[in-house]
């Protein structure tokens, strides 16, 4: 009873309500979020000037992350050291003296 | 008989070369009609209908062929084609490939990746043909024709030199699709140093490519995967030749697109990116197998995976821009791959292993792959209608896009729900298994999969939240934009709801199939023929998923 066989799974009645509860769930999550974020483009994009002090805050910290992790989208120089990370990792991986004996 | 509709040509030869040939003979008409401008000093007059009814006609035959030969191949092991001087001549065990020769491979896997990739250039080209903001050129196709061979080519190829050569010419396409564009404003000589820097990089990772496969040719003589890893003994060459071919390869798929606004070409770069992890598929699995020394490797591309997620997870929150932010949720996606595809490798080592894990890492590493690129395509598209002018400002700052893009919102959030695992759409399958596997190796890992994948959730809310809901902007002018993506968009809508409603066919004709691939060659590498195999399907059950009594197989 309250089981549905696909081939693939066999859901029972619990992980059934489990799905609808979160889907619920994430639904009011999408309804609360769209009453906040409704028009936040709008303003952040044409009135940064009037930001509050939260806002500041909060443009602070986004900056941080942006300039920390912004090398990412710098393109190209950044692609080149980003190689240079990813080959002398694996040089150290690889390279650097192994215990032998394949994986684990 | 059936691969060979043309006179010796077996059919995966005629889909790499259909494309090629096309590119050539586009390629000999710009060049005619550069000949002719440059000969009446007056522009040519082209109509632009013998130039889409052509491509288009180019994108249905491409995706047809390329499904004839998955459906041949879909119950097949593995076969292989090798070009002789009686022609083409298909053999099972591969043997006869030298150094330098056509030698194909075809085998589920690749022809799962090759019908996928296909079908993405079908929408791409779609895409591209009603692109009004962007309008297709000769030169366009030129470079996509050659991108979409190149890309095949690395689908089908049997060894580390044929490898190469479809690295080059996916490189030669994407590269002209790139092409670094002058800002206003910018000094000539800033200009050429950028361009220098890509163009540099570029040949640095082709050459590093080139320098491992010649490495391997000059001490064995053969490129043939297969025949190689039969020879290929541990040392130090054979470890810096892995060093060099596997993190250009990693290198390739992990790295951003360039900032473009362009979905079609935004697509074939996705696609490039899904044919650099399948390289490196063949390159971890079937060329190298569990060597000696290459212990660390699995725990290295898994520290890698998590790096990016945290990348993604900082530049997701920081970034509105609809390409920065398709570019962050494709990294997270990266990262995903990254991390089953270490536990993959580190679950195929021994029989036990993949029992407890393996199989089920490798069925969540394909399954999340085969996501990315029709995922990444409808973010792509998406993306770039989003940074379509609209009274003077882009479509995605106005919010309340819902009321004038209903169906675009809609596949937006069925593509997010997609990604970020939520039941019932295929992601979350792909999920359940790596967390399954993830929690074999460490339970920290699967709560850092686990708060990863609800992070994307969430910032996956908030972003659709800030642009389709709220205020609909005044409609002084009508927005296009459904009408312009709908068929792509539509098309990719009914993969994703197809292999959410029939998970099973889903798992059973894509993934099941080329997890059995890899299965056998990872096996096959280990050359140990008598070890048996553990059965695929002994993992496609869940563990939360009670039995049902009375009931048996």
């Amino acid at each position: 009873m309250f089981r549905l066989v696909t081939g693939y799974f066999t859901w029972n009645f619990l992980v059934w309500s489990a799905i609808f509860f979160f889907s619920a769930l994430f639904l009011v999550l999408v309804l609360r979020f769209s009453k906040k974020q409704s028009g936040m483009y709008v303003s952040n994009a044409y009135k940064d000037d009037q930001e509050t002090v939260g806002d500041a805050e909060s443009g602070r910290w986004r900056d941080f992350i942006r300039n920390a992790f912004g090398f990412w989208f710098s393109l190209p120089q950044a692609q080149l050291l980003l190689l240079a990370v990813i080959v002398l990792f694996f040089a150290l991986a690889v390279l650097s003296g192994g215990s032998g004996g394949g994986n684990a | 008989m059936f691969l060979k509709l043309l006179p010796g040509w077996p059919l995966p030869v005629i889909a790499i070369a259909l494309p090629l040939f096309s590119a050539f003979l586009l390629g000999c008409a710009i060049l005619l009609e550069m000949a002719y401008t440059a000969h009446t000093s007056g522009p040519f007059e082209r109509k632009k209908v013998y130039l889409k009814v052509p491509f288009l006609f180019f994108l249905f035959l491409n995706f047809a062929l390329n499904y004839l030969v998955w459906s041949y191949s879909h119950n097949l092991e593995q076969t292989f084609f090798t070009l002789g001087a009686a022609g083409w001549a298909e053999t099972l065990s591969g043997a006869g490939g030298g150094s330098w020769k056509a030698f194909l491979r075809l085998d589920p896997l690749g022809a799962m990746a090759a019908l996928l990739t296909s079908f993405i250039v079908l929408l791409a080209g779609l895409r591209s043909l009603a692109d009004k903001s962007d309008p297709i050129t000769p030169n366009k196709i030129f470079f996509m024709l050659l991108t979409q061979g190149g890309v095949v080519g690395i689908f089908y190829s049997g060894g580390i030199t044929n490898l190469f050569l479809f690295l080059l010419i996916s490189q030669i396409g994407a590269t002209g699709l790139y092409r670094p564009v002058r800002a206003a404003g910018l000094k000539t000589l800033n200009f050429f140093s950028q361009s220098a820097w890509y163009y540099a990089s570029r040949v640095l990772v082709m050459g590093m490519y080139l320098a491992g496969t010649l490495l391997l040719l000059s001490k064995y003589k053969v490129s043939g995967f297969t025949q190689l890893h039969a020879v290929m003994q541990p040392g130090v060459l054979e470890l810096s030749a892995y060093v060099l071919m596997a993190s250009s390869l990693f290198f390739l798929f992990i790295k951003p697109s360039s900032y473009i606004t362009d979905a079609s070409k935004r697509c074939y770069f996705a696609m490039r990116g899904y044919a650099m992890f399948f390289a490196l598929l063949r390159v971890n699995f079937l060329l190298f197998g569990p060597m000696r020394g290459l212990d660390r490797i699995p725990w290295l591309y898994i520290l890698f995976g998590g790096a990016a997620l945290w990348a993604a997870f900082a530049l997701t929150t920081t970034n509105r821009d609809p390409i920065r932010f398709t570019e962050s949720v494709e990294l997270f996606l990266k990262g995903f791959i990254t991390i089953s595809f270490g536990l993959s490798l580190n679950g195929t080592g021994s029989a036990a292993a993949a029992a407890e894990y393996g199989l089920g890492a490798l069925e969540s590493m394909l399954s999340l792959w085969m996501l990315f690129l029709p995922i990444s395509a409808a973010l792509s598209i998406i993306g770039c209608l989003l940074k379509q002018k609209y009274a003077g400002s882009e479509l995605w700052t106005l919010g309340g896009l819902s009321h004038k893009l209903p169906f675009t919102g809609f596949v937006f959030f069925i593509v997010i729900c997609g990604l970020a695992g939520l039941p019932p759409f295929p992601g979350f399958i792909s999920r359940q298994f790596l967390y399954r596997a993830a929690n074999a190796v460490s339970p920290f890992l699967t709560l850092f999969l686990f708060a990863m994948s609800l992070a994307v959730l969430f910032i996956g809310i908030w972003y659709i939240s800030g642009v389709l809901f709220g205020k609909a902007p005044d409609a002084e002018e009508k927005i296009q934009g459904d009408a312009q993506i709908a068929l792509p968009l539509f098309l990719i809508l009914i993969f994703l709801l197809f292999s959410s409603a029939a998970p099973n066919h889903y798992y059973d004709n894509a993934v099941s199939k080329s997890v059995s691939s890899l299965m056998r060659i990872s096996y096959a590498a280990q050359d140990e023929q008598s070890q048996e195999l553990p059965d695929p399907d002994d993992s496609q059950d869940v563990p939360d998923v009670e039995p049902i009594p009375g009931e048996s197989e």
